[in-house]
């Protein structure tokens, strides 16, 4: 009883701190000092001397060097000409199919997924053209909002992802078990999403009206043409892991070569862009690094509380089966989604949620991609949801109308959720065929 | 007057920090190239980049730190934000920023006392380089000195000109 009333209080305190509206950083110090203040009386010269070192391990962490180098491997790509190239390759690709120009939507996000790994960055940059181009056509403005929040979202499931190198990080899984682990299930839930498009357009044939002009043989040619830059781009940054020749964190580095080259011999780079996405990169990474190290604190003080070991055997008295403990879990991180963005919701569950997974048997990496499928759940739903910020931001909708177009999508993930957890091969099929033959 | 030429002072050491953050990102991705030729072309290695690119991430995340804050792009939740307006939203920002403000003092005091140990002790890596450990120390304790700084300039323009909009995290 007093374990819960621990983990009660611990709540309190991070509602309190990032209620107010305290940074998140700061907020998760404070929780956790004043947490290990209050329960267990420790002094503050003990934190102090606790807190510094961990600190100054957490900062030096040589795998977290992938994060900023794939947010600026993003950023250079967000203001060059690569969402033109996405709708001009896709748009007579997909035109035959039921839905149309929506489904650019989609492949436009899965595409851009494989060589960015965050969501917001694949939102943006696929929107920026897809939502001008479906309006001037008349399409169903419900279903281009919806599928480009929920198709955006495939950012982080796709390798590479940001989310996952934070879970791999912290949960010391291996980080290329978890990127091949994701690829499965993101294509499902892009093909969901496409089906989804494609029988309500079935149903409803005004939500994508078709074109005067149709594109031919010739249009696809060229469509294809316009890919090949971001297939050359998946190719290196996946081919390079998989290939043995870099680990995930080198990948990254070899992206932002890739990346640099491409846009200096395509004439898109110039010095503007070039310093604008370096600056951008090192403060979205800065963001996201100092939630992490304060995060690596939170685990500590956890660990000084006992909330996790608790808390577990709290929920094991329950006698919970596997299943009902993964529902409960959903439950959980789809409220906490609703308020908290991905990084905070990973970097705050996990030292409390990965022991209880692991000791009711789900394997740690297929909890990764379920924890993932969360995340994305959480960037959108409001009144905290990225995607739909950045969707409101490119079109001057109000928040809840996107969220409304949203909702349908939300609940078919919700349903790519359901599967993974029924058929968890999934996820676990291509990280055993990649890695396990070979052993 | 001295607390507008202290704002202005904070910028430009926020500027100078941002861009040696900068050019630590470049030199990370630099130092990883040349591990990947040197080992793939060469079979050997530089025999450092696990460490020294971790030095690098290090210095870059807390030297970024301040210039991060000004441009408010660090993540919070704004539910309360969304419901006061006004006074009481300024009192509510000066809380958020005086509680950042003392646990990064209570932080930075005891980086220093880690900086001051390993300076006079002259701590070295456990690695082939022995690099003094004093230096990522400095970098940290600078980064976290300049937030501060930026806090307080932070404060002073929220009481003078309103609470800043943050900016969505990408």
């Amino acid at each position: 009883m007093e374990s819960l009333f621990v983990a009660f209080i611990i709540l309190l305190l991070v509602m309190f701190f990032l209620g107010l509206g305290v940074w998140v950083f700061a907020g998760l110090l404070l929780v956790s000092t004043t947490g290990l203040v209050l329960m267990i009386d420790m002094p503050l010269h003990r934190i102090g001397t606790i807190m510094a070192p961990l600190v100054i391990r957490s900062a030096t962490s040589w795998e977290v060097a992938a994060i900023p180098m794939f947010i600026w491997m993003g950023e250079i790509m967000l203001r060059t000409d690569m969402s033109d190239r996405l709708f001009r390759g896709l748009s007579p690709l997909t035109y035959h199919l039921p839905g149309r120009l929506l489904h650019t939507n989609i492949a436009g996000s899965a595409l851009f997924a494989a060589i960015s790994g965050s969501s917001a960055a694949t939102t943006a940059t696929v929107g920026k053209i897809t939502i001008g181009e479906l309006k001037s056509r008349n399409y169903s403005k419900s279903l281009t909002y919806g599928s480009l929040a929920g198709a955006g979202s495939l950012g982080l499931l796709i390798p590479p992802s940001i989310v996952m190198i934070v879970y791999g990080v912290l949960a010391e899984v291996s980080i290329s078990r978890l990127f091949a682990a994701g690829v499965l299930p993101g294509i499902m839930i892009a093909s969901i999403y496409a089906a989804y498009v494609m029988v309500v357009s079935v149903m409803n044939p005004e939500v994508a009206p078709p074109d005067r002009e149709k594109p031919g043989f010739r249009d696809a040619v060229r469509g294809a043409v316009d890919l090949i830059p971001i297939g050359i781009l998946i190719f290196i940054v996946l081919g390079s892991i998989y290939s043995g020749i870099a680990t995930p964190s080198e990948a990254a580095a070899v992206g932002v070569v890739a990346t640099l080259f491409m846009t200096i011999v395509s004439r898109q780079l110039n010095p503007r862009i070039f310093f604008q996405s370096l600056v951008s990169a090192v403060q979205t990474s800065c963001m996201i690094a100092v939630v992490l190290i304060a995060a690596a604190f939170l685990s500590t003080a956890m660990a000084f509380l006992h909330v996790p070991q608790d808390v577990a055997s709290a929920i094991s008295a329950l006698d919970l089966s596997p299943y009902a403990l993964i529902a409960i879990l959903a439950v959980f991180y789809i409220i906490l989604g609703m308020f908290l963005e991905g990084i905070s919701i990973t970097v705050m569950s996990l030292p409390i949620t990965l022991p209880l997974v692991v000791a009711a048997g789900f394997d740690p990496i297929w909890f990764g991609v379920f924890l993932v499928v969360m995340v994305e759940l959480a960037q959108i739903t409001p009144p905290v949801g990225f995607n739909l910020f950045i969707i409101q931001g490119l079109t001057g909708s109000p928040i809840m109308r996107v969220a409304l177009a949203a909702a349908p999508f939300f609940v078919l993930m919700c349903v790519g959720a359901v599967l993974l957890t029924i058929f968890p091969e999934i996820a676990l099929w291509l990280p055993g065929a990649l890695f396990d033959q070979v052993q | 007057m001295l607390a507008r030429v202290l704002v202005k002072v904070n910028d430009l050491a926020g500027n100078l920090a941002i861009w040696i953050s900068a050019g630590l990102l470049v030199y990370i991705v630099c130092h990883i190239t040349v591990e990947i030729i040197a080992r793939g072309v060469f079979s050997t290695s530089t025999f450092s980049m696990d460490e020294y690119v971790g030095y690098a991430i290090g210095s870059m995340t807390f030297l970024s730190l301040a210039h991060t804050f000004r441009d408010r792009k660090h993540i919070r939740v704004s539910i309360l934000k969304a419901f006061v307006r006004g006074r009481a939203a300024i009192a509510v920002e000066l809380l958020c920023i005086a509680f950042t403000f003392g646990i990064t003092l209570f932080l930075a005091r005891y980086i220093w006392r880690t900086l001051e140990r390993d300076f006079t002790r002259g701590t070295v890596s456990p690695t082939l380089t022995e690099t003094p450990i004093w230096w990522i120390d400095t970098a940290i304790f600078v980064g976290l000195v300049l937030f501060l700084s930026q806090l307080l300039a932070s404060a002073y323009l929220t009481i003078t000109e309103g609470v800043a909009e943050d900016v969505e995290a990408e």
